[in-house]
């Protein structure tokens, strides 16, 4: 049986438990409840990108990007230099509640795969983190629409990186 | 004046009910209206810049404030309410 190559996060009792970090070039799906630390998990595993010389898009269906930048200013993050500097991008769709649309028939969210792809490719990011898959889907009447939206950009995401 | 931009991702069945709803609009607003149709696979920055998750997307500019109504506006009535084109029985 061959190994699958790993990559560490940074986190030391995460590598213990996964057996050696997140499988490398892979899709890795973060399941916890609210307050477990799962937007942590995906900022540090940009970070960690970022130290190594890989830049990182963030694609945030719940915080806003300022949110994030100043929150993780007491870890040590830099994300707003980092993205200055091009190695970190957001992709934004967090709700705005002041914005509000109205549906009539069919929709999909091929945009968002656009936009991932977009910032894939300005800055050429070898890692990207979705925070969270829920926020998503919880964002449209139709959960199967996102799920779907979900599920078609995951060979997506293999051919960028 | 009425603007009007519609944002497509793409020929699929639902950008083509799109452009056809869009088109009827069109007629029912005569001289006074503004459309453009703007493909995201084109300019990806767009879709970035303006925050666009679901399309096809139809977004009133003006008059404000603005409006958006998201799917294949297979429903004029719909549409033509939240656009602020009252039709049928007045």
């Amino acid at each position: 049986v061959s190994e699958i190559a790993r990559l560490s996060p940074g986190v030391e009792g995460l590598d213990i438990v996964t057996n050696g970090g997140l499988p490398r070039e892979r899709l890795t799906l973060v399941a916890g409840t609210a307050g477990s630390g799962k937007t942590v998990l995906a900022v540090q595993f940009l970070a960690d990108g970022v130290a190594k010389g890989e830049p990182g898009v963030f694609v945030t269906f719940e915080e806003r990007p300022e949110a994030i930048r100043g929150n993780f200013a007491s870890f040590g993050w830099k994300v707003g230099e980092w993205e200055e500097a091009g190695r970190w991008a957001f992709v934004d769709a967090a709700p705005r509640f002041d914005e509000e649309v109205t549906v009539s028939g069919d929709y999909d969210l091929t945009s968002l795969v656009v936009r991932v792809r977009h910032a894939v490719e300005r800055i050429g990011a070898k890692r990207v983190a979705l925070d969270s898959t829920g926020s998503l889907v919880d964002q449209f009447e139709n959960p199967a629409v996102a799920r779907r939206a979900l599920f078609r950009s995951r060979p997506s995401c293999r051919r960028w990186a | 004046v009425t603007t009007l931009k519609l944002y497509v991702v793409g020929g699929t069945h639902a950008t083509d009910r799109a452009l056809h709803g869009l088109e009827a609009l069109r007629r029912e607003l005569g001289d006074d209206a503004s459309v453009e149709v703007i493909d995201l696979r084109e300019r990806p920055e767009i879709a970035e810049r303006e925050r666009i998750l679901a399309t096809p997307l139809l977004v009133r500019l003006e008059p404000p404030p603005v409006r958006r109504v998201a799917g294949d506006l297979s429903d004029p009535q719909r549409v033509a309410w939240t656009l602020g084109f009252r039709r049928g029985p007045s």
